[in-house]
């Protein structure tokens, strides 16, 4: 009986491995297109992040919030803020997005979630390797510091980004107005995440709010990573951690109670 | 043998809700089955239920058999990709070889050329042609069609006729069609649907009759 489940579930699993993969392939050519073109506006746009607000605050005048170089703070706020929000708006469509292939009674809701994904945060990580590989090898930034702990900060970004769009992909199918709510929570957040200043700059009251934002954590986490000696102490991991999995929690069990009935 | 067990399916309408399965408990046989209804009686929603694609309020289907996904015009491939890259999505999520796939939607649809080119170029009519070379070229156990089989013109319907003759020696096909002729040559018993009740019918002219009477209420 055991060895009849066990084969079951291995060739269900297997099942799904396939259809992942598939999805990820297909994708992909829906999103970079036939030629390597793609890939390559996927890591021109931090780029253009970067270089603009570098350029602006230089002839503002100002000094970099931290460290000598403003590309190199721009970037490593502008990064792993990207990982975040692209995984975060990407898996919030990616029911509506696929609802065609539902026609397949192979290829269930979740595997279009779990492909965009896996899609997503590698394409992230890719343009992260580009970037920062950019600015070690034209001598502009020195190697990172803590390599375990920019993978920390990345995982976590990760956790928080699949919780959100996770939840925002399963309320969208009951209320499609949350869309709009998306949006809305994703618009403010490239400035409430630090990518243009470090929390330890921030005037106390800003900073009482700003530390409710579980993305300013994983931002600041990332450039303690790269840094030497960057002044992180009001960085909580622990409520990184605890916020992506409470979100993912909450998504999953929505999701278990309305599946089935995703129109 | 697919089979169905106290099943219920409803749908909200404006005032209320419109019940197309009302405690359906039935065994469909391994037989050519045709399923007829007046319009809105919800024979595609039927179809994507025996499918998997859809599931029921209540009650549980049981497939006994590997069977296709509903073939009907709604697309379910995506208008930037192109033909060649459809089919080898739908050959690779049904663990096929892409390249035998590939031969054979080639060879059955005849769209040439345009099997490079983006779906969304394509005519309703490739697409039906595109989607039934699909999904003949992988071998399921029962093919359900939804309105389908009127595509295209008389040289490809005869081509799709002989295609599905040849696969239906080892498999089985459950069919909607407004046309009683298509059905008549394809089925052999019939299935009628009708205010939440399905009824089935050894022979395929007592359901057509029965639908017809059905219908001039």
């Amino acid at each position: 009986m055991s060895a009849v489940l066990t084969s079951s579930f291995g060739k269900a699993l297997m099942c799904q491995v396939r259809v992942v993969g598939a999805l990820i392939l297909r994708e992909m050519r829906v999103r970079f297109g036939r030629s390597q073109l793609g890939y390559l506006w996927a890591v021109a746009e931090p780029l253009a992040y970067v270089a603009a607000f570098s350029a602006m605050f230089h002839y503002l005048d100002r000094h970099p919030p931290f460290g000598s170089s403003m590309a190199l703070f721009f970037a490593t706020g502008i990064l792993p803020f990207q990982l975040f929000r692209n995984l975060g708006t990407q898996l919030a469509g990616a029911f509506s997005a696929n609802q065609a292939l539902l026609t397949y009674p192979i290829v269930q809701p979740i595997d279009t979630i779990v492909s965009r994904a896996i899609l997503e945060a590698a394409t992230s990580l890719f343009i992260i390797l580009v970037v920062l590989s950019a600015f070690v090898i034209s001598g502009s930034a020195p190697m990172p510091a803590n390599i375990m702990r920019l993978f920390e900060a990345l995982a976590l970004l990760s956790l928080l980004g699949f919780g959100f769009g996770l939840a925002s992909a399963v309320i969208i199918t009951r209320i499609n107005a949350w869309q709009n709510v998306t949006r809305l929570i994703m618009a403010p957040m490239l400035f409430m995440s630090g990518v243009f200043y470090s929390l330890d700059t921030l005037p106390m009251q800003a900073r009482a709010i700003v530390v409710w934002n579980p993305v300013i954590h994983g931002v600041e986490m990332f450039r303690d990573g790269y840094y030497s000696n960057y002044r992180a102490d009001e960085v909580a991991s622990l409520y990184l951690l605890v916020c992506g999995l409470l979100l993912t929690f909450v998504a999953l069990t929505i999701e278990r109670t309305i599946r089935g009935r995703i129109e | 043998m697919i089979s169905f067990a106290n099943v219920r399916k409803q749908y909200p309408v404006r005032d209320g809700v419109k019940t197309i399965l009302h405690d359906l408990s039935v065994r469909l046989p391994r037989r050519n089955i045709a399923i007829l209804g007046e319009n809105g009686a919800g024979k595609s929603t039927l179809l994507r239920l025996i499918s998997g694609s859809e599931q029921p309020d209540a009650g549980e289907i049981h497939r006994h058999a590997k069977v296709s996904f509903p073939l009907g015009f709604a697309g379910s491939f995506n208008g930037s990709l192109t033909g060649n890259e459809n089919a080898r999505f739908v050959a690779r999520i049904y663990g096929q070889d892409t390249d035998r796939v590939l031969d054979f939607v080639r060879e059955f649809s005849q769209l040439g050329e345009h099997l490079s080119m983006p779906v969304r170029t394509y005519s309703s009519g490739m697409r039906a042609r595109l989607a039934f070379g699909v999904s003949l070229a992988i071998d399921f156990e029962c093919y359900l069609v939804d309105e389908i089989t009127a595509v295209g013109d008389s040289r490809f319907q005869k081509r799709s006729k002989a295609a599905f003759k040849e696969k239906l020696e080892q498999a089985n096909i459950i069919m909607v069609s407004h046309s009683n002729s298509t059905l008549r040559d394809y089925c052999d018993m019939g299935a009628v649907l009708h205010e939440g009740r399905l009824t089935i019918y050894d022979d395929l002219k007592d359901a057509i009759s029965q639908h017809e009477v059905n219908q001039s209420r």
